[in-house]
């Protein structure tokens, strides 16, 4: 997007030739600011009439707005050195300028919500041509037709004909943020997230409050209560921020700063009271439903609950019998587990889910596994010199995922979601062999 | 005063500024947002703090055994660690070369805590009550000792040495018995001295490196027993040199290291001299190999473009004689191994490796009868005692001590007490 053009020959340069360049700048407030100074400062080499214009649209106040500046520089040369040499269009936009107000005025809400009807009778019209039930026309269905209908080859996708929701061709609007003047309304506004900025320095006051609340409280000789307890919640992601409570995005730091911030807050006595402005900013663990098929409970002889479960990880298969009320036996193909594998990081595998979740000697596992490069298929058509009991890591990841997904019956449901994010219970299938 | 007041705190607010924008660490941004007068300490709470209970190996009192001299030990001791006296430990394993009485881990282990202790479990004190009640009269008996690998067999054996060292018997050692059936120099050039014709038998070959270093090993061993056995014949080593009746066992052994070319017919005769004379003239004998399966297998040695058995080599022959139960006034006691074999051997073994498959066919009939002594895992008390001694060594602190950290110790290492010691190497 950036085009880097040397100013200075650009305006000083005499030779004879059309050009027509477009600065398509940043929205950094230095390349703006460079833009001025730059402009400024060549200003004399051009006609006197647009000096003046210039003068007045640089000078003027330039709002901190999330779209690229465009400067459209165009000159035209004639070939001839006799002829007058004309620099026709050294335009800034001054449309962005003052943007906001135009958009405001331009497009009324009665406006668009024509044409939020009509958008609808006329996807029904389409329905009513390609022949389908018009209640349940969906958005793709109607690409699919006007794919049909207006062919199409061009390879820019947005020069296709399109049939859209008005709210998509007609953004939302922007509030006003400044005054006619140039003033911005919001007393953080040259921060360049002033929602963010808002929200820790509103913290920050809750912070002070609570000083002074506690200062009382000492005086009267109470003893401060126990720390707020927040539950199963955890903090809103950084993604989350950026749809909820902002409309722009931030950096990571900015995340981290604002998340400590309210930290601080929570560690405070008697933050209770500002439990409601914490919350906003946490979420309870959600409980997605069983994805991998139905599991149930059997009872054996003895009178313990088994369940069955099948795992997998490359081209191993491992058929997994997960037994409560046991002291941590792990038998795999009718072998303990510490003769089965040689290699102490296979058995960390295979204990994973339970160390995850603080519940070690508690459950007996039999297994039975094949497959991998220690299965039956490998040992009968590889090569023999590498078969000394360690290459079993496929049969491990097997047993594993066995078992994270068998132990989900014995498990509340906030515990399962603390699987998840750790990463046991959704693999990525891989076909490597 | 008053203007330098305000430049600093107009400095400080364009710190700010440029600290948030340029991107400093978390830590100082945080201190100037919250503008607060509050020490570090606050930012500090979030240490890692272990609230979790201790596990049980933390509550055992009973660690370690006030009496070194195994002859006193007893059936209540078990599960309880003696230290073995320094002179003693010296004479076992010397810092000068590494005899491989015990592994190299364990060597670390010991010069890291300053001591060597061993626990007193029961096919060691099973092994040492027989030797007690030995008839020096009858014929010698044999002991096997098998368990599957990381068990102790080994370790037994050394604890029947440290009695018998105790108790002034004559120990012939065989650490490692595989070095004797595969070469020391992995260079071509080197290996041509290792095997030489001997002069005794030409049908046979000798080996002075191996040799040299069992002379020595076993005159440190036994360093005063030497000087009052005596031989009973002659022998004659060339031309030049013998050795006249009742020359001391300590005069042969310096023999032997001065002349390496002798130094396999010196052995020869030092065995001799054992399976000859009685209790009068010489104190009990205890044999203790390790890797007691090496003799009767495959070498791994070639000599004129042919490999070699082992009946070849002269050393296993005259080893082999003392094995079996001609002679009288001592014990035998073999360890088996499973470590030490080539894979190609390993894949013709039968499941579950018993004994007797290690052994063979040659080896059974060598030595039958003999009576087995089976090493078995830790029990969960032994596992416990165990963790309990590193707790006293400080060898495991802090999170390896709690309920959680005992039990992933004991779920991924099961009782197997090589596994235990080569995990908690590496935990904290």
């Amino acid at each position: 997007m950036l085009y880097l053009v040397t100013p200075l020959n650009f305006f000083l340069d005499s030779r004879c030739y059309h050009k027509r360049v477009t600065l398509y700048l940043c929205n950094f407030a230095m390349w703006n600011h460079c833009l001025k100074c730059f402009a400024l400062r060549n200003i004399n080499s051009l006609n006197a009439d647009i000096q003046v214009q210039l003068r007045q649209c640089l000078l003027a106040p330039v709002t901190m707005v999330n779209k690229p500046i465009s400067l459209v520089i165009e000159r035209y040369i004639s070939t001839s050195q006799h002829l007058h040499r004309k620099i026709r269009l050294m335009t800034v936009d001054r449309d962005n300028v003052n943007l906001q107000l135009k958009k405001q005025v331009r497009y009324s809400e009665d406006y668009i919500q024509h044409k939020i009807d009509e958008h609808n009778l006329g996807v029904r019209r389409l329905a009513a041509m390609m022949g389908e039930d018009p209640d349940s026309f969906t958005n793709e269905d109607v690409k699919k037709a006007i794919q049909y209908l207006f062919p199409s080859s061009l390879t820019a996708k947005p020069a296709r004909p399109q049939m859209e929701h008005p709210s998509v061709v007609f953004p939302a609007k922007i509030k006003l943020q400044a005054n006619k003047e140039g003033r911005p309304h919001h007393y953080l506004f040259y921060t360049r997230q002033p929602a963010l900025y808002g929200l820790m320095h509103e913290a920050y006051d809750c912070i002070l409050d609570l000083h002074s609340y506690a200062d009382k409280m000492r005086k009267m000789g109470q003893r401060p209560p126990k720390p707020l307890d927040l539950g199963l919640t955890h903090w809103l992601s950084k993604e989350d921020i950026e749809k909820e409570v902002l409309s722009s995005k931030i950096s990571d730091d900015l995340y981290n700063q604002f998340i400590t911030q309210i930290e601080r807050l929570v560690e405070e006595p008697y933050s209770e009271k500002y439990k409601d402005f914490i919350m906003k900013f946490r979420r309870k663990l959600v409980q997605r439903e069983l994805s991998t098929g139905t599991l149930e409970k059997e009872v054996g002889k003895d009178g313990r609950e088994f369940v069955r479960c099948q795992g997998f990880r490359k081209t191993a298969r491992a058929d997994v019998k997960l037994i409560a009320n046991g002291s941590g036996k792990i038998t795999i193909n009718g072998k303990p587990m510490q003769e089965f594998f040689n290699i102490i990081a296979d058995r960390e595998t295979v204990v994973t889910p339970f160390i995850f979740l603080g519940i070690l000697l508690r459950f007996d596992v039999e297994a039975t596994v094949d497959g991998g490069f220690q299965g039956n298929w490998m040992m009968l058509h590889g090569k023999q010199y590498f078969h000394d009991g360690t290459r079993k890591s496929a049969m491990a990841g097997a047993i594993r995922y066995g078992i994270s997904s068998a132990i989900r019956l014995f498990i509340s449901p906030e515990q399962i979601e603390i699987m998840r994010r750790g990463g046991l219970i959704d693999i990525i299938f891989k076909l490597v062999c | 005063m008053h203007l330098q007041k305000r430049s600093k705190l107009l400095s400080d607010c364009f710190r700010c500024m440029s600290l948030m924008e340029k991107g400093m660490s978390l830590r100082f941004k945080s201190r100037y947002i919250c503008l607060t007068n509050r020490s570090m300490s606050d930012f500090t709470k979030h240490r890692y703090e272990n609230v979790a209970d201790l596990g049980h190996a933390s509550y055992i009192e009973n660690i370690r055994c006030d009496e070194s001299d195994p002859t006193n030990h007893s059936m209540d001791d078990v599960s309880l660690m003696y230290t073995i006296p320094v002179e003693h430990y010296k004479r076992m394993s010397p810092a000068k070369w590494n005899n491989k009485a015990f592994s190299h881990r364990f060597q670390r282990m010991c010069s890291a805590f300053g001591e060597s202790c061993l626990m007193i479990r029961k096919p060691g004190l099973e092994l040492v009550n027989y030797l007690k009640h030995t008839n020096p009269e009858k014929a010698v008996n044999r002991y096997i000792i098998h368990g599957k690998t990381g068990c102790g067999k080994s370790m037994t054996l050394q604890y029947a040495l440290h009695y018998c060292m105790s108790n002034n018997w004559l120990i012939l050692p065989a650490y490692h018995f595989w070095d004797n059936v595969k070469f020391n120099y992995h260079t071509k050039l080197k290996r041509k001295g290792e095997l030489t014709v001997s002069q005794f038998n030409k049908d046979r070959l000798d080996q002075p490196v191996y040799s040299l270093k069992w002379l020595e090993t076993f005159g440190w061993l036994n360093q005063k027993l030497l000087g009052e056995i005596k031989t009973t014949t002659k022998y004659i080593w060339s031309k030049h040199e013998s050795s006249e009746e009742g020359t001391s066992l300590s005069a042969l052994v310096d023999l032997g290291k001065a002349r390496p070319r002798h130094s396999t017919d010196v052995i020869g005769c030092i065995m001799k001299e054992i399976r000859l004379q009685d209790h009068t003239t010489m104190p009990s004998v205890l044999v203790a190999v390790d890797c007691i399966n090496a003799a009767f297998g495959k070498t791994l040695m070639k000599y004129d473009g042919k490999p070699v058995t082992t009946d070849q080599l002269s050393f296993m022959c005259n080893f082999k004689k003392i094995l079996s139960n001609d002679w009288k006034n001592g014990a035998v006691v073999g360890a088996l191994d499973t470590l030490g074999l080539r894979q190609s051997e390993t894949t013709d073994l039968v499941e579950g490796e018993h004994p007797y498959d290690l052994l063979g066919r040659e080896g059974f009939d060598l030595l039958d009868p003999h009576i087995l002594i089976h090493v078995q895992p830790y029990t969960d008390q032994e596992v416990l005692a165990q963790l309990a001694y590193y707790k006293d060594c400080k060898w495991l602190i802090d999170r390896s001590l709690t309920a959680a950290g005992e039990a992933e110790i004991i779920q991924l290492c099961g009782n197997n007490p090589a596994d235990i010691t080569n995990y908690c190497a590496g935990l904290y």
